[in-house]
Protein backbone atom coordinates (compact mmCIF):
# COMPACT_ATOMS: atom_id res chain seq x y z
CA UNK A 1 0.00 0.00 0.00
CA UNK A 2 2.86 2.32 0.92
CA UNK A 3 4.57 1.54 -2.37
CA UNK A 4 1.34 2.36 -4.26
CA UNK A 5 1.13 5.76 -2.55
CA UNK A 6 4.74 6.64 -3.38
CA UNK A 7 4.24 5.45 -6.96
CA UNK A 8 1.06 7.58 -7.32
CA UNK A 9 2.91 10.63 -6.00
CA UNK A 10 5.84 10.16 -8.38
CA UNK A 11 3.53 9.57 -11.35
CA UNK A 12 1.61 12.74 -10.52
CA UNK A 13 4.81 14.76 -10.34
CA UNK A 14 6.17 13.27 -13.56
CA UNK A 15 2.95 14.03 -15.43
CA UNK A 16 2.88 17.60 -14.14
CA UNK A 17 6.51 18.08 -15.32
CA UNK A 18 5.72 16.64 -18.72
CA UNK A 19 2.63 18.79 -19.13
CA UNK A 20 4.63 21.84 -18.11
CA UNK A 21 7.36 21.17 -20.69
CA UNK A 22 4.87 20.61 -23.51
CA UNK A 23 2.90 23.68 -22.52
CA UNK A 24 6.10 25.68 -22.48
CA UNK A 25 7.10 24.97 -26.09
CA UNK A 26 3.49 25.30 -27.20
CA UNK A 27 3.29 28.71 -25.57
CA UNK A 28 6.56 29.69 -27.20
CA UNK A 29 5.26 28.65 -30.61
CA UNK A 30 2.01 30.54 -30.13
CA UNK A 31 3.95 33.59 -28.97
CA UNK A 32 6.30 33.45 -31.99
CA UNK A 33 3.34 32.98 -34.35
CA UNK A 34 1.51 35.94 -32.83
CA UNK A 35 4.61 38.12 -33.25
CA UNK A 36 4.89 37.02 -36.88
CA UNK A 37 1.23 37.79 -37.55
CA UNK A 38 1.49 41.33 -36.20
CA UNK A 39 4.61 41.93 -38.29
CA UNK A 40 7.31 41.80 -35.59
CA UNK A 41 9.48 39.59 -37.77
CA UNK A 42 12.79 40.06 -35.95
CA UNK A 43 11.27 39.15 -32.59
CA UNK A 44 9.38 36.26 -34.20
CA UNK A 45 12.63 35.00 -35.76
CA UNK A 46 14.35 35.02 -32.34
CA UNK A 47 11.54 33.04 -30.71
CA UNK A 48 11.36 30.56 -33.60
CA UNK A 49 15.08 29.96 -33.13
CA UNK A 50 14.52 29.52 -29.41
CA UNK A 51 11.73 27.07 -30.16
CA UNK A 52 14.01 25.15 -32.49
CA UNK A 53 16.66 25.08 -29.75
CA UNK A 54 14.31 23.63 -27.13
CA UNK A 55 12.26 21.23 -29.25
CA UNK A 56 13.28 17.60 -29.40
CA UNK A 57 11.37 16.19 -32.40
CA UNK A 58 13.24 16.63 -35.70
CA UNK A 59 10.05 17.39 -37.61
CA UNK A 60 8.99 20.17 -35.24
CA UNK A 61 12.52 21.56 -35.17
CA UNK A 62 12.56 21.78 -38.98
CA UNK A 63 9.23 23.60 -38.97
CA UNK A 64 10.61 26.12 -36.49
CA UNK A 65 13.71 26.59 -38.65
CA UNK A 66 11.60 27.17 -41.76
CA UNK A 67 9.52 29.76 -39.92
CA UNK A 68 12.67 31.52 -38.64
CA UNK A 69 14.10 31.55 -42.17
CA UNK A 70 10.85 32.96 -43.50
CA UNK A 71 10.93 35.78 -40.94
CA UNK A 72 14.52 36.55 -41.93
CA UNK A 73 13.55 36.53 -45.60
CA UNK A 74 10.92 39.19 -44.94
CA UNK A 75 13.51 41.20 -43.00
CA UNK A 76 15.82 40.90 -46.05
CA UNK A 77 18.41 39.16 -43.88
CA UNK A 78 19.07 36.70 -46.67
CA UNK A 79 22.37 35.31 -45.38
CA UNK A 80 20.85 34.62 -41.96
CA UNK A 81 17.91 32.86 -43.59
CA UNK A 82 20.24 30.73 -45.77
CA UNK A 83 22.32 29.77 -42.71
CA UNK A 84 19.20 28.71 -40.82
CA UNK A 85 17.95 26.64 -43.78
CA UNK A 86 21.32 25.00 -44.26
CA UNK A 87 21.19 23.80 -40.65
CA UNK A 88 18.25 21.54 -41.56
CA UNK A 89 19.41 17.95 -41.89
CA UNK A 90 18.22 16.44 -45.17
CA UNK A 91 19.09 12.82 -44.48
CA UNK A 92 16.16 10.43 -44.92
CA UNK A 93 13.52 13.15 -45.18
CA UNK A 94 10.58 13.54 -47.52
CA UNK A 95 11.06 15.20 -50.92
CA UNK A 96 8.76 18.04 -49.86
CA UNK A 97 11.23 19.18 -47.18
CA UNK A 98 14.26 18.90 -49.48
CA UNK A 99 12.33 20.87 -52.10
CA UNK A 100 11.32 23.54 -49.59
CA UNK A 101 14.87 23.99 -48.24
CA UNK A 102 16.66 24.01 -51.58
CA UNK A 103 14.03 26.12 -53.31
CA UNK A 104 14.04 28.71 -50.51
CA UNK A 105 17.86 28.82 -50.56
CA UNK A 106 17.80 29.35 -54.34
CA UNK A 107 15.13 32.03 -53.99
CA UNK A 108 17.07 33.82 -51.24
CA UNK A 109 20.19 33.83 -53.41
CA UNK A 110 18.12 35.14 -56.31
CA UNK A 111 16.89 37.96 -54.08
CA UNK A 112 20.46 38.86 -53.18
CA UNK A 113 21.48 38.72 -56.87
CA UNK A 114 23.87 35.80 -56.45
CA UNK A 115 22.80 34.00 -59.61
CA UNK A 116 25.57 31.39 -59.62
CA UNK A 117 24.50 30.22 -56.17
CA UNK A 118 20.89 30.02 -57.39
CA UNK A 119 22.09 27.63 -60.07
CA UNK A 120 23.97 25.56 -57.47
CA UNK A 121 20.89 25.19 -55.25
CA UNK A 122 18.59 24.44 -58.17
CA UNK A 123 20.99 21.75 -59.38
CA UNK A 124 20.98 20.26 -55.88
CA UNK A 125 17.18 20.37 -55.90
CA UNK A 126 17.01 18.55 -59.24
CA UNK A 127 19.52 15.96 -58.05
CA UNK A 128 18.05 15.29 -54.60
CA UNK A 129 14.33 15.48 -55.34
CA UNK A 130 13.05 12.59 -57.42
CA UNK A 131 9.38 13.67 -57.53
CA UNK A 132 8.92 15.72 -60.71
CA UNK A 133 5.85 17.43 -59.21
CA UNK A 134 8.25 19.29 -56.95
CA UNK A 135 11.06 19.94 -59.42
CA UNK A 136 8.65 21.45 -61.93
CA UNK A 137 7.64 24.03 -59.33
CA UNK A 138 11.15 25.46 -59.46
CA UNK A 139 11.15 25.97 -63.25
CA UNK A 140 9.91 29.56 -63.06
CA UNK A 141 12.80 30.45 -60.75
CA UNK A 142 15.16 28.57 -63.08
CA UNK A 143 13.88 30.55 -66.04
CA UNK A 144 14.21 33.86 -64.19
CA UNK A 145 17.74 32.94 -63.15
CA UNK A 146 18.69 31.99 -66.70
CA UNK A 147 17.34 35.35 -67.87
CA UNK A 148 19.65 37.11 -65.41
CA UNK A 149 22.57 35.15 -66.84
CA UNK A 150 21.63 36.27 -70.38
CA UNK A 151 20.76 32.63 -71.31
CA UNK A 152 17.44 33.53 -72.87
CA UNK A 153 17.10 30.48 -75.12
CA UNK A 154 17.52 28.10 -72.17
CA UNK A 155 15.01 30.18 -70.17
CA UNK A 156 12.52 29.91 -73.04
CA UNK A 157 12.89 26.12 -73.11
CA UNK A 158 12.21 25.94 -69.37
CA UNK A 159 9.05 28.03 -69.71
CA UNK A 160 7.87 25.90 -72.65
CA UNK A 161 8.38 22.78 -70.53
CA UNK A 162 6.40 24.39 -67.74
CA UNK A 163 3.64 25.35 -70.16
CA UNK A 164 3.35 21.79 -71.47
CA UNK A 165 3.13 20.49 -67.92
CA UNK A 166 0.64 23.01 -66.61
CA UNK A 167 -1.69 23.28 -69.56
CA UNK A 168 -1.53 19.83 -71.14
CA UNK A 169 -5.29 19.38 -70.74
CA UNK A 170 -6.26 22.79 -72.06
CA UNK A 171 -5.04 23.12 -75.62
CA UNK A 172 -6.43 26.65 -76.09
CA UNK A 173 -4.63 27.98 -73.05
CA UNK A 174 -1.51 26.04 -73.97
CA UNK A 175 -1.43 27.62 -77.43
CA UNK A 176 -2.05 31.10 -76.05
CA UNK A 177 0.75 30.85 -73.48
CA UNK A 178 3.11 29.29 -76.01
CA UNK A 179 2.46 32.17 -78.39
CA UNK A 180 3.16 34.60 -75.57
CA UNK A 181 6.44 32.84 -74.69
CA UNK A 182 7.50 32.84 -78.34
CA UNK A 183 6.70 36.55 -78.47
CA UNK A 184 8.73 37.25 -75.32
CA UNK A 185 11.82 35.50 -76.61
CA UNK A 186 11.53 36.33 -80.33
CA UNK A 187 14.99 36.71 -81.85
CA UNK A 188 14.36 40.31 -82.87
CA UNK A 189 13.23 41.10 -79.30
CA UNK A 190 16.36 39.78 -77.58
CA UNK A 191 18.87 42.46 -76.57
CA UNK A 192 21.96 42.64 -78.75
CA UNK A 193 24.82 42.45 -76.33
CA UNK A 194 28.20 44.01 -76.93
CA UNK A 195 31.37 41.96 -76.67
CA UNK A 196 33.86 43.40 -74.17
CA UNK A 197 36.81 41.75 -75.92
CA UNK A 198 35.68 43.20 -79.24
CA UNK A 199 35.50 46.67 -77.66
CA UNK A 200 39.05 46.23 -76.30
CA UNK A 201 40.38 45.18 -79.70
CA UNK A 202 38.66 48.11 -81.42
CA UNK A 203 40.04 50.62 -78.93
CA UNK A 204 43.51 49.14 -79.26
CA UNK A 205 43.36 49.55 -83.04
CA UNK A 206 41.81 53.01 -83.20
CA UNK A 207 41.50 54.93 -79.92
CA UNK A 208 37.86 55.77 -79.19
CA UNK A 209 36.41 53.16 -81.58
CA UNK A 210 35.57 50.79 -78.72
CA UNK A 211 33.60 53.53 -76.97
CA UNK A 212 31.72 54.29 -80.21
CA UNK A 213 30.94 50.53 -80.53
CA UNK A 214 29.23 50.70 -77.12
CA UNK A 215 27.28 53.73 -78.38
CA UNK A 216 29.19 56.28 -76.30
CA UNK A 217 30.08 58.47 -79.25
CA UNK A 218 31.03 61.56 -77.23
CA UNK A 219 33.50 59.61 -75.14
CA UNK A 220 34.88 57.91 -78.24
CA UNK A 221 35.59 61.23 -79.96
CA UNK A 222 37.11 62.68 -76.75
CA UNK A 223 39.36 59.64 -76.39
CA UNK A 224 40.52 59.92 -80.00
CA UNK A 225 41.25 63.66 -79.62
CA UNK A 226 43.20 63.05 -76.38
CA UNK A 227 45.42 60.40 -77.96
CA UNK A 228 45.89 62.49 -81.10
CA UNK A 229 46.82 65.54 -78.97
CA UNK A 230 49.42 63.48 -77.12
CA UNK A 231 50.98 62.44 -80.41
CA UNK A 232 50.72 66.07 -81.54
CA UNK A 233 52.62 67.31 -78.47
CA UNK A 234 55.34 64.79 -79.18
CA UNK A 235 55.55 65.84 -82.84
CA UNK A 236 55.59 69.58 -82.01
CA UNK A 237 58.35 69.01 -79.46
CA UNK A 238 60.48 67.19 -82.02
CA UNK A 239 59.83 69.77 -84.76
CA UNK A 240 60.82 72.67 -82.48
CA UNK A 241 63.83 70.71 -81.19
CA UNK A 242 62.44 70.34 -77.66
CA UNK A 243 63.28 66.65 -77.94
CA UNK A 244 63.24 65.63 -74.31
CA UNK A 245 60.20 67.74 -73.34
CA UNK A 246 58.20 66.63 -76.37
CA UNK A 247 58.97 62.93 -76.12
CA UNK A 248 58.63 62.71 -72.32
CA UNK A 249 55.36 64.68 -72.10
CA UNK A 250 53.85 63.10 -75.23
CA UNK A 251 54.74 59.58 -74.15
CA UNK A 252 53.38 60.05 -70.66
CA UNK A 253 50.07 61.47 -71.90
CA UNK A 254 49.81 58.93 -74.71
CA UNK A 255 50.28 56.03 -72.32
CA UNK A 256 47.65 57.35 -69.94
CA UNK A 257 45.02 58.19 -72.58
CA UNK A 258 45.60 55.12 -74.79
CA UNK A 259 45.57 52.50 -72.00
CA UNK A 260 42.83 54.34 -70.10
CA UNK A 261 40.68 54.38 -73.26
CA UNK A 262 41.07 50.62 -73.69
CA UNK A 263 40.03 49.92 -70.10
CA UNK A 264 37.16 52.37 -70.37
CA UNK A 265 35.80 50.69 -73.52
CA UNK A 266 35.74 47.32 -71.71
CA UNK A 267 33.87 48.86 -68.79
CA UNK A 268 31.41 50.61 -71.10
CA UNK A 269 30.64 47.35 -72.95
CA UNK A 270 29.85 45.61 -69.66
CA UNK A 271 27.76 48.57 -68.47
CA UNK A 272 25.85 48.63 -71.76
CA UNK A 273 25.09 44.89 -71.50
CA UNK A 274 23.99 45.23 -67.88
CA UNK A 275 21.68 48.18 -68.57
CA UNK A 276 20.03 46.74 -71.66
CA UNK A 277 19.62 43.24 -70.15
CA UNK A 278 18.25 44.63 -66.91
CA UNK A 279 15.40 46.52 -68.54
CA UNK A 280 14.65 43.56 -70.85
CA UNK A 281 14.63 41.11 -67.92
CA UNK A 282 12.42 43.41 -65.89
CA UNK A 283 9.85 43.33 -68.65
CA UNK A 284 10.20 39.54 -68.99
CA UNK A 285 9.71 39.12 -65.25
CA UNK A 286 6.39 40.95 -65.38
CA UNK A 287 5.18 38.98 -68.40
CA UNK A 288 6.19 35.63 -66.87
CA UNK A 289 4.40 36.61 -63.68
CA UNK A 290 1.23 37.42 -65.67
CA UNK A 291 1.32 34.06 -67.47
CA UNK A 292 2.28 31.65 -64.70
CA UNK A 293 1.59 33.19 -61.30
CA UNK A 294 -2.09 33.68 -60.58
CA UNK B 1 -4.55 10.31 3.20
CA UNK B 2 -4.18 13.88 4.40
CA UNK B 3 -0.46 13.37 4.59
CA UNK B 4 -0.43 12.08 1.04
CA UNK B 5 -2.22 15.20 -0.23
CA UNK B 6 0.25 17.47 1.60
CA UNK B 7 3.17 15.48 0.28
CA UNK B 8 1.87 15.66 -3.30
CA UNK B 9 1.26 19.39 -3.04
CA UNK B 10 4.79 19.97 -1.74
CA UNK B 11 6.24 17.80 -4.48
CA UNK B 12 4.18 19.66 -7.11
CA UNK B 13 5.39 23.03 -5.86
CA UNK B 14 8.96 21.77 -5.68
CA UNK B 15 8.94 20.45 -9.22
CA UNK B 16 7.29 23.57 -10.58
CA UNK B 17 10.00 25.62 -8.90
CA UNK B 18 12.71 23.39 -10.35
CA UNK B 19 11.04 23.67 -13.76
CA UNK B 20 11.19 27.45 -13.52
CA UNK B 21 14.85 27.31 -12.54
CA UNK B 22 15.45 24.89 -15.38
CA UNK B 23 13.70 27.29 -17.74
CA UNK B 24 15.91 30.18 -16.61
CA UNK B 25 18.97 27.96 -17.05
CA UNK B 26 17.69 27.01 -20.48
CA UNK B 27 17.40 30.71 -21.33
CA UNK B 28 21.02 31.14 -20.24
CA UNK B 29 22.06 28.17 -22.37
CA UNK B 30 20.13 29.51 -25.37
CA UNK B 31 21.67 32.99 -25.06
CA UNK B 32 25.11 31.38 -24.81
CA UNK B 33 24.28 29.42 -27.96
CA UNK B 34 23.35 32.67 -29.72
CA UNK B 35 26.61 34.29 -28.60
CA UNK B 36 28.67 31.37 -29.82
CA UNK B 37 26.94 31.53 -33.20
CA UNK B 38 27.58 35.28 -33.57
CA UNK B 39 23.86 36.06 -33.36
CA UNK B 40 24.55 39.11 -31.24
CA UNK B 41 21.50 41.13 -32.24
CA UNK B 42 19.22 38.28 -31.25
CA UNK B 43 21.10 37.75 -27.97
CA UNK B 44 20.86 41.44 -27.14
CA UNK B 45 17.15 41.44 -27.84
CA UNK B 46 16.62 38.54 -25.40
CA UNK B 47 18.89 40.08 -22.79
CA UNK B 48 16.77 43.22 -22.88
CA UNK B 49 13.60 41.22 -22.23
CA UNK B 50 12.45 41.01 -18.62
CA UNK B 51 12.31 37.50 -17.12
CA UNK B 52 14.84 35.97 -19.53
CA UNK B 53 17.75 36.15 -17.06
CA UNK B 54 16.83 36.97 -13.48
CA UNK B 55 20.28 37.18 -11.91
CA UNK B 56 21.57 40.76 -12.32
CA UNK B 57 25.25 39.79 -12.34
CA UNK B 58 24.71 37.12 -14.98
CA UNK B 59 22.60 39.55 -17.01
CA UNK B 60 25.24 42.28 -16.83
CA UNK B 61 28.00 39.85 -17.69
CA UNK B 62 26.15 38.47 -20.70
CA UNK B 63 25.28 41.97 -21.90
CA UNK B 64 28.88 43.09 -21.50
CA UNK B 65 30.22 39.99 -23.23
CA UNK B 66 27.72 40.46 -26.05
CA UNK B 67 28.78 44.10 -26.52
CA UNK B 68 32.41 42.95 -26.50
CA UNK B 69 31.61 40.51 -29.31
CA UNK B 70 29.82 43.33 -31.13
CA UNK B 71 33.03 45.39 -30.73
CA UNK B 72 31.21 48.08 -28.72
CA UNK B 73 34.07 48.22 -26.26
CA UNK B 74 32.99 51.24 -24.20
CA UNK B 75 29.51 49.86 -23.49
CA UNK B 76 31.00 46.40 -22.86
CA UNK B 77 33.38 47.81 -20.24
CA UNK B 78 30.53 49.65 -18.50
CA UNK B 79 28.30 46.55 -18.39
CA UNK B 80 31.11 44.28 -17.22
CA UNK B 81 32.07 46.73 -14.46
CA UNK B 82 28.55 46.26 -13.01
CA UNK B 83 29.21 42.59 -12.14
CA UNK B 84 29.51 42.49 -8.36
CA UNK B 85 32.48 41.01 -6.49
CA UNK B 86 30.33 38.27 -4.95
CA UNK B 87 29.48 36.82 -8.34
CA UNK B 88 31.20 33.71 -9.71
CA UNK B 89 31.65 35.61 -12.93
CA UNK B 90 33.57 38.47 -11.29
CA UNK B 91 37.14 37.48 -12.34
CA UNK B 92 36.02 36.75 -15.85
CA UNK B 93 34.04 40.00 -16.07
CA UNK B 94 36.91 42.07 -14.67
CA UNK B 95 39.45 40.58 -17.09
CA UNK B 96 37.20 41.27 -20.06
CA UNK B 97 36.49 44.76 -18.70
CA UNK B 98 40.24 45.46 -18.67
CA UNK B 99 40.53 44.13 -22.21
CA UNK B 100 37.67 46.33 -23.41
CA UNK B 101 39.17 49.36 -21.70
CA UNK B 102 42.45 48.69 -23.50
CA UNK B 103 40.64 48.47 -26.84
CA UNK B 104 38.90 51.74 -25.92
CA UNK B 105 42.40 53.26 -25.37
CA UNK B 106 41.67 53.89 -21.68
CA UNK B 107 45.00 52.42 -20.64
CA UNK B 108 45.39 54.19 -17.29
CA UNK B 109 41.87 53.25 -16.13
CA UNK B 110 42.57 49.66 -17.17
CA UNK B 111 45.71 49.61 -15.01
CA UNK B 112 43.69 50.74 -11.99
CA UNK B 113 41.22 47.88 -12.45
CA UNK B 114 43.82 45.28 -11.43
CA UNK B 115 43.41 46.51 -7.84
CA UNK B 116 39.77 45.33 -7.84
CA UNK B 117 40.78 41.67 -7.76
CA UNK B 118 40.87 40.07 -4.32
CA UNK B 119 44.23 38.91 -3.04
CA UNK B 120 43.57 35.24 -3.69
CA UNK B 121 42.60 35.82 -7.32
CA UNK B 122 45.49 38.23 -7.82
CA UNK B 123 47.89 35.60 -6.49
CA UNK B 124 46.35 32.73 -8.43
CA UNK B 125 46.48 34.59 -11.74
CA UNK B 126 49.61 36.67 -11.01
CA UNK B 127 51.45 35.53 -14.16
CA UNK B 128 48.51 36.36 -16.43
CA UNK B 129 48.00 39.69 -14.74
CA UNK B 130 51.71 40.50 -15.02
CA UNK B 131 51.58 39.76 -18.73
CA UNK B 132 48.48 41.94 -19.11
CA UNK B 133 50.05 44.75 -17.11
CA UNK B 134 53.29 44.52 -19.10
CA UNK B 135 51.28 44.81 -22.31
CA UNK B 136 49.42 47.74 -20.83
CA UNK B 137 52.67 49.58 -19.99
CA UNK B 138 53.97 48.81 -23.47
CA UNK B 139 50.86 50.43 -24.93
CA UNK B 140 51.65 53.47 -22.79
CA UNK B 141 55.30 53.19 -23.97
CA UNK B 142 56.50 53.10 -20.36
CA UNK B 143 59.51 50.94 -21.05
CA UNK B 144 60.99 50.94 -17.52
CA UNK B 145 57.85 49.51 -15.98
CA UNK B 146 57.48 47.10 -18.88
CA UNK B 147 61.07 45.88 -18.39
CA UNK B 148 60.59 45.40 -14.65
CA UNK B 149 57.45 43.28 -15.30
CA UNK B 150 59.25 41.44 -18.08
CA UNK B 151 61.82 40.29 -15.53
CA UNK B 152 59.05 38.40 -13.70
CA UNK B 153 58.21 36.32 -16.83
CA UNK B 154 59.13 32.69 -16.27
CA UNK B 155 58.27 31.33 -19.74
CA UNK B 156 57.21 28.02 -18.21
CA UNK B 157 53.44 28.18 -18.83
CA UNK B 158 52.58 27.16 -22.39
CA UNK B 159 49.44 29.31 -22.19
CA UNK B 160 51.54 32.44 -21.78
CA UNK B 161 55.01 31.79 -23.20
CA UNK B 162 54.33 32.77 -26.82
CA UNK B 163 52.59 36.01 -25.84
CA UNK B 164 55.29 36.95 -23.32
CA UNK B 165 57.99 36.45 -25.94
CA UNK B 166 55.92 38.37 -28.47
CA UNK B 167 55.59 41.32 -26.06
CA UNK B 168 59.38 41.42 -25.63
CA UNK B 169 59.85 41.40 -29.38
CA UNK B 170 57.23 44.15 -29.78
CA UNK B 171 58.95 46.33 -27.19
CA UNK B 172 62.14 46.19 -29.31
CA UNK B 173 60.15 47.14 -32.42
CA UNK B 174 58.36 49.97 -30.57
CA UNK B 175 61.66 51.44 -29.37
CA UNK B 176 63.12 51.21 -32.88
CA UNK B 177 60.07 52.85 -34.46
CA UNK B 178 60.94 56.33 -33.21
CA UNK B 179 64.49 56.20 -34.62
CA UNK B 180 63.31 57.62 -37.98
CA UNK B 181 63.09 61.40 -38.20
CA UNK B 182 60.68 63.32 -40.47
CA UNK B 183 63.14 66.23 -40.66
CA UNK B 184 65.93 63.93 -41.81
CA UNK B 185 63.59 62.61 -44.51
CA UNK B 186 62.79 66.15 -45.69
CA UNK B 187 66.50 67.03 -45.82
CA UNK B 188 67.31 63.89 -47.78
CA UNK B 189 64.57 64.71 -50.28
CA UNK B 190 65.90 68.21 -50.74
CA UNK B 191 69.31 66.78 -51.69
CA UNK B 192 68.05 63.96 -53.95
CA UNK B 193 64.32 63.99 -54.79
CA UNK B 194 62.70 60.76 -53.58
CA UNK B 195 65.50 59.83 -51.17
CA UNK B 196 63.36 60.85 -48.17
CA UNK B 197 60.60 58.51 -49.27
CA UNK B 198 63.16 55.74 -49.74
CA UNK B 199 64.29 56.42 -46.17
CA UNK B 200 60.63 56.17 -45.07
CA UNK B 201 60.50 52.71 -46.65
CA UNK B 202 58.35 53.63 -49.67
CA UNK B 203 60.55 52.44 -52.51
CA UNK B 204 57.97 52.66 -55.29
CA UNK B 205 56.95 56.21 -54.37
CA UNK B 206 60.64 57.15 -54.12
CA UNK B 207 61.36 56.00 -57.68
CA UNK B 208 58.21 57.76 -59.00
CA UNK B 209 59.14 61.02 -57.25
CA UNK B 210 62.71 60.86 -58.49
CA UNK B 211 61.62 60.20 -62.09
CA UNK B 212 58.99 62.97 -62.16
CA UNK B 213 61.16 65.64 -60.55
CA UNK B 214 64.20 64.76 -62.67
CA UNK B 215 62.12 64.78 -65.86
CA UNK B 216 60.71 68.19 -65.00
CA UNK B 217 64.21 69.45 -64.14
CA UNK B 218 65.52 68.23 -67.50
CA UNK B 219 62.62 69.99 -69.24
CA UNK B 220 63.61 73.27 -67.55
CA UNK B 221 67.23 72.76 -68.62
CA UNK B 222 66.19 71.96 -72.19
CA UNK B 223 63.86 74.98 -72.34
CA UNK B 224 66.65 77.27 -71.15
CA UNK B 225 69.14 75.66 -73.54
CA UNK B 226 66.84 76.28 -76.49
CA UNK B 227 65.58 79.76 -75.63
CA UNK B 228 68.61 81.13 -73.79
CA UNK B 229 66.17 83.29 -71.89
CA UNK B 230 65.29 82.60 -68.30
CA UNK B 231 62.05 84.59 -68.62
CA UNK B 232 60.78 82.63 -71.63
CA UNK B 233 57.27 81.08 -71.18
CA UNK B 234 58.69 77.56 -71.56
CA UNK B 235 61.24 78.06 -68.76
CA UNK B 236 58.67 79.73 -66.51
CA UNK B 237 56.07 76.98 -67.11
CA UNK B 238 58.39 74.04 -66.55
CA UNK B 239 60.27 75.89 -63.81
CA UNK B 240 57.03 76.44 -61.89
CA UNK B 241 56.05 72.82 -62.33
CA UNK B 242 59.52 71.66 -61.23
CA UNK B 243 59.43 73.89 -58.11
CA UNK B 244 55.96 72.68 -57.26
CA UNK B 245 56.97 69.01 -57.53
CA UNK B 246 60.33 69.55 -55.79
CA UNK B 247 58.78 71.33 -52.78
CA UNK B 248 55.87 68.90 -52.70
CA UNK B 249 58.29 66.00 -52.63
CA UNK B 250 60.12 67.47 -49.61
CA UNK B 251 56.85 67.96 -47.74
CA UNK B 252 55.66 64.54 -48.84
CA UNK B 253 58.79 62.89 -47.43
CA UNK B 254 58.30 64.67 -44.09
CA UNK B 255 54.69 63.50 -43.81
CA UNK B 256 55.58 60.03 -45.12
CA UNK B 257 57.87 59.38 -42.18
CA UNK B 258 55.34 60.88 -39.76
CA UNK B 259 52.59 58.70 -41.23
CA UNK B 260 54.85 55.66 -41.23
CA UNK B 261 55.61 56.12 -37.49
CA UNK B 262 51.88 56.49 -36.82
CA UNK B 263 50.80 53.45 -38.84
CA UNK B 264 53.65 51.32 -37.54
CA UNK B 265 52.71 52.33 -33.99
CA UNK B 266 49.13 51.33 -34.74
CA UNK B 267 50.29 47.93 -36.01
CA UNK B 268 52.47 47.39 -32.93
CA UNK B 269 49.60 48.39 -30.63
CA UNK B 270 47.26 45.96 -32.38
CA UNK B 271 49.78 43.17 -31.91
CA UNK B 272 50.21 44.09 -28.23
CA UNK B 273 46.43 44.00 -27.78
CA UNK B 274 46.35 40.57 -29.43
CA UNK B 275 49.08 39.38 -27.05
CA UNK B 276 46.92 40.50 -24.11
CA UNK B 277 43.71 39.20 -25.64
CA UNK B 278 44.89 35.63 -26.22
CA UNK B 279 45.83 34.82 -22.58
CA UNK B 280 42.53 36.32 -21.35
CA UNK B 281 40.63 34.02 -23.69
CA UNK B 282 42.77 31.04 -22.63
CA UNK B 283 42.36 31.65 -18.91
CA UNK B 284 38.92 33.18 -18.53
CA UNK B 285 36.64 32.21 -21.43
Amino acid sequence: MKFLRVFTCLLFVFLSRLTYANNDTLKLKQFADSLFIVGNYFEASVYYQKLDFFLIGENEKNKAKLSAANANKILKQYDNAINILNAISLNDVHDSLIYEVKYQCALLNYLKNDFLQVEVYLNQLNYLVSDSNYTSKSWILQALNLNEQYKWQAAKEKLLMLNSRLHKNDSVLYKRVRKEIDGMYAMNQLPKLKSASKAIKMSSLIPGLGQCYTKNYGEGIASFISVASSVGIMAVGIVFQFYFTGIATGNMLLGKFYLGGIKRSEFLAEKYNYTIAKSFNQDLKLRIKQQFIP
Amino acid sequence: MKLLVYFSAIQFAFFNATSMIAQINQNYVFINYLLQNEKNREALFLLNQPNEIKNTDTLNFLKGYNYYLMKKVDTAAVMLSKVSAISNLFSKAKSFEILNLLYAKKHSIALGKFDDFCMDTAFMYRHVFNTMKAGNYLLLRKYEKFDSLCNTFRYDDFRLTNEQMRLKELSIRARKNYSKSPIKAALLSSVVPGLGKFYAGKKGAAIASFATTTALGLMVVESYYRTKNIKSPQVITFGTLFTFFYAGNILGSYFSVQQQIKSSNGKINNEILASIHVPIIRFFK
